[in-house]
C-alpha cells in the first residue's frame, strides 16, 4: 500500500514536471502589480462622484478648463482679445512627460532630487509637479535586493504623498514602467495625486517598502521650466457612415427568435451632436507644435459597443495635399479611459501644418452580440440527469450551431451544442431569461470533425415550468469606415 | 520544500474567513488587493502560460485578466472560492483572447500548443518525459484542463470543483480516474 501510494506520489510528481512551464513571469507580474492598484484605485475613484467630481462630476482638470474659460469670456469683453491671448499663453504651460500643467496658481515644483537609503535600497524622488489640478510624482527605486515572500521585489507599491497636518492626498493613478531583470532591482514610475493646498511647500513622499518617509521640498518653478502652450479653439468638422442599430440575425427555425442588440448611451465628457464619430475634446498650440486631444465616441447609433481596449487604432493624418502627416503619440495629454464605449487619443503634430488636417479611422472594432430564444418546458419537478432533445441547427454570428440538447443537473442546467470544426472556437452565453444564475462556466471539446461544447448555469434555487432559454454570441468585428475629423490650424 | 501530492490543502486554499476579510479589505482599499494579487497572479500566468504556449500572450491576457477583476471586483460576493472566481475570468479572457486571435491568425489548438515554450532547455528530457508529455498532448483538452488546475495553477479540488461546477467528489474522480489511466498507457 505504501509503496503504491508513494509511486502515485511520484507518478503525480513526473505530471506536475511535464505541465510546468520555464517561464515564472516575475518580472511581468511585479511591473503589472502597480498598474492593476492603479486601475483598481481608478475604478474606486471614478465611482466616488463625491469625491473625485465635485462640481457636476467633473475631473478636475476640467473644472479648471471651464472657470478659465469663463475668465476669458469676461477678460475678452473687458481689454480685448489679443491681451487676454498672450495672458492665456502665460496660464497653460505643457511639460514633456508630465502633460498640460495650469499655472494659475504658480507651478511648484521639487527644488532638487532627493533621496534615501536603508539596507542598500535607494529611493530617490526625482521629480515633482504640483499645479491647480495634479500633484505629479516621479521617483525611482535602485538597489532591490530580493522578492519578499511573496516572489515580488520589494517597494514596488504606490507612494503616499502626507500633508504636515497628516492628510494623505488622494490618489489618482498612475504607475508602471519596467523592472530590470537582473539583481539588484530597479524600476522608475510616476504617480499623479490630488493637487496640494495652494500654500504648502513641503510634503512627505511616504515608500511602501519601510524607507525612513521623505521630506519633498517644493519651490515656485523658474520661468523657461514650462513650455509656453495655449489651448485654442477646438473647432473641427466630422463625417462616418450611418448604421441601424437593430439589425436582426436571422435564424433558422420560426421558433426561435432573435433578440436585438440594446446599446446603452455612454457618459461622455463632451455632447455627441453628430452620433458615434471621431471628435475633437482639445488644440494646445506650442510653439512648434500642435497637440490635438480627442475621442471617437460610441453615441450608441452603432450596431454594436466599441471595443475599447481591443485594438491599437490606426489613425491616419493628412494634411491639405493628402499627404501623410507625421505625428507623435502623446499619452502625457490622452485622458484615460473612464467613459465607458469612448476611445481618446493625443497626437503631437509638428508645425508648420499645411491644413487642413484630415484625422481618418478606416475601421473601427464593436462587439457584435447575436442572441436567440428556445422555449422550452421542463416541467414542474424535473430532475437531475433528465434531458430535453433539441437537435436543432441555429445560425448565430453567420456560424450554425447544433443544440443538442438542455439537461438539467444539480443547481442548474446543462446544454449541449456542436458546430463543424471548421468554425472557430466561440464562446455561446447561457442564460434563462428573467432569473439570475449564481454561476456559470463550460467547456468545448474540439475533435476531428466537429467542437463539442457544454455550458452550464447553476442557480440557487433552478427555475422550472416554461423556460426562455437565451443563447448570446459575442463577436469581435470590426466595423468599415471611414470616420474623419477635419481641423484647420488658425491663421497666422 | 517540496510540497506533499497528495494533501489537499494547496498553498492557495487558505482559511476562508480569513480570506473573506482579505478580500473585504481589499474592496475598501486598492493597496490591499497587492496581497491577493501577490498570491494568485504567479498561478494565473502560469496556467495562462501553459494553455497559451507564448509568453506575450499569457502576459497580455494576464494583464487582462487582472484588469476585469479589479474592474468587477466591487460586485464580487465571496461565497466559495476567490481563485475559482478569478481562474473562470482567466479562463473568460483566455477564450476570449483565442477567438480574437482566429480573426487575424491561425488558431493554435490545443493539442498543438507545446506547453513548454524552450523545450530544448529543459534541464532533463529523460524518454520516460517525452512519452508523458506526449501522453498529456494527446488528452482530451478538458483532461488536459483537470491537470493543468492542479498541476500548473495549484487549485484544490475544492477549488476546481467550483470552478468547473461540479461537485469535489465527481473531480476527484475524474482526476484520479485520468491518472491512473496515464499511469498504464505510460507502463504499457
Amino acid at each position: 500500500m505504501e509503496s503504491n501510494q508513494l509511486n502515485s506520489r511520484e507518478f503525480e510528481e513526473e505530471i506536475r514536471a511535464a505541465m510546468s512551464v520555464l517561464d515564472d513571469g516575475k518580472v511581468f507580474l511585479t511591473n503589472l502589480r502597480p498598474q492593476v492598484i492603479a486601475h483598481h484605485a481608478e475604478q474606486r475613484v471614478s465611482r466616488l462622484p463625491s469625491l473625485s467630481r465635485p462640481f457636476f462630476g467633473l475631473r478636475p482638470a476640467w473644472i479648471v478648463a471651464l472657470a478659465i474659460l469663463s475668465l476669458m469670456i469676461i477678460a475678452t469683453l473687458v481689454i480685448g482679445p489679443q491681451r487676454v491671448f498672450a495672458a492665456v499663453r502665460q496660464l497653460f504651460g505643457y511639460i514633456p512627460g508630465v502633460g498640460i500643467v495650469e499655472q494659475s496658481n504658480g507651478i511648484r515644483v521639487l527644488a532638487k532630487p532627493v533621496s534615501v537609503e536603508k539596507n542598500g535600497i535607494t529611493v530617490t524622488v526625482n521629480q515633482v509637479v504640483a499645479d491647480a489640478t495634479r500633484t505629479f510624482v516621479a521617483y525611482s527605486v535602485v538597489g532591490i535586493p530580493a522578492w519578499d515572500r511573496s516572489g515580488f521585489p520589494i517597494c514596488t507599491d504606490p507612494p503616499s504623498l502626507q500633508l504636515a497636518d497628516g492628510v494623505i492626498l488622494n490618489f489618482l493613478g498612475g504607475g508602471g514602467g519596467e523592472i530590470g531583470p537582473d539583481k539588484p532591482f530597479s524600476f522608475a514610475t510616476n504617480y499623479t495625486f490630488s493637487p496640494l493646498p495652494a500654500d504648502v511647500r513641503q510634503v512627505v513622499f511616504l515608500s511602501p517598502c519601510q524607507m525612513p518617509a521623505i521630506q519633498l521640498n517644493l519651490i515656485l518653478a523658474s520661468s523657461g521650466f514650462v513650455t509656453p502652450a495655449v489651448e485654442i479653439a477646438a473647432t473641427f468638422e466630422s463625417s462616418g457612415p450611418k448604421y441601424s442599430t437593430t439589425t436582426k440575425t436571422p435564424v433558422s427555425e420560426e421558433t426561435f427568435t432573435s433578440v436585438p442588440y440594446e446599446t446603452s448611451f455612454p457618459a461622455t465628457p463632451t455632447g455627441v451632436p453628430h452620433g458615434s464619430g471621431l471628435y475633437l475634446d482639445q488644440v494646445v498650440e506650442l510653439d512648434n507644435a500642435y497637440i490635438l486631444v480627442g475621442n471617437f465616441t460610441d453615441a450608441g447609433d452603432l450596431p454594436g459597443v466599441l471595443s475599447v481596449d481591443d485594438i491599437t487604432y490606426p489613425m491616419q493624418i493628412t494634411d491639405a495635399t493628402e499627404n501623410s502627416v507625421s505625428y507623435k503619440t502623446r499619452n502625457d495629454i490622452r485622458p484615460s479611459v473612464e467613459w465607458g464605449a469612448v476611445w481618446y487619443w493625443a497626437y503631437e503634430i509638428p508645425r508648420p501644418i499645411n491644413g487642413p488636417l484630415t484625422l481618418t479611422l478606416t475601421s473601427i472594432p464593436i462587439h457584435q452580440e447575436n442572441s436567440i430564444q428556445i422555449p422550452l418546458d421542463v416541467g414542474q419537478d424535473p430532475q437531475v440527469k433528465q434531458k430535453w432533445e433539441l437537435n436543432r441547427t441555429v445560425k448565430l454570428g453567420g456560424y450554425d450551431f447544433v443544440i443538442d440538447d438542455i439537461a438539467k443537473v444539480e443547481n442548474g442546467y446543462t446544454i449541449h451544442f456542436h458546430t463543424d470544426a471548421s468554425v472557430p472556437d466561440l464562446v455561446l452565453n447561457f442564460f434563462v431569461a428573467g432569473v439570475d444564475s449564481t454561476q456559470g462556466g463550460g467547456s468545448s471539446n474540439r475533435q476531428p470533425q466537429e467542437v463539442l461544447y457544454s455550458e452550464t448555469i447553476n442557480f440557487d434555487s433552478p427555475p422550472t415550468g416554461n423556460l426562455t432559454i437565451l443563447l448570446t454570441l459575442d463577436k469581435i468585428i470590426q466595423l468599415p469606415g471611414p470616420w474623419t475629423l477635419t481641423w484647420s490650424p488658425p491663421v497666422p | 520544500m517540496k510540497k506533499s501530492l497528495t494533501q489537499e490543502q494547496t498553498p492557495q486554499s487558505v482559511n476562508n474567513d480569513q480570506e473573506a476579510e482579505r478580500i473585504a479589505a481589499a474592496q475598501r482599499d486598492p493597496q490591499a488587493f497587492g496581497d491577493l494579487y501577490d498570491q494568485y497572479a504567479p498561478t494565473i500566468y502560469r496556467y495562462l502560460l501553459s494553455r497559451l504556449g507564448n509568453v506575450e500572450e499569457a502576459r497580455d491576457v494576464t494583464s487582462q485578466t487582472f484588469l476585469k477583476a479589479v474592474e468587477i471586483f466591487p460586485r464580487y460576493t465571496h461565497r466559495g472560492y476567490f481563485s475559482a472566481w478569478l481562474f473562470s475570468i482567466a479562463r473568460s479572457k483566455y477564450v476570449d483572447h483565442v477567438r480574437r486571435r482566429k480573426h487575424g491568425v491561425e488558431i493554435i489548438r490545443e493539442e498543438q500548443v507545446d506547453p513548454q515554450p524552450d523545450p530544448l532547455t529543459k534541464v532533463v528530457a529523460t524518454e520516460r518525459m517525452a512519452e508523458l508529455m506526449k501522453c498529456i498532448r494527446i488528452l482530451a483538452p478538458e483532461e488536459q484542463e483537470l491537470l493543468r488546475l492542479r498541476y500548473v495553477a495549484d487549485l484544490s479540488f475544492a477549488e476546481m470543483a467550483d470552478l468547473l461546477l461540479k461537485s469535489e467528489g465527481a473531480v476527484k474522480k475524474s482526476f484520479y480516474r485520468l491518472l491512473a489511466r496515464l499511469q498504464s498507457q505510460l507502463e504499457a
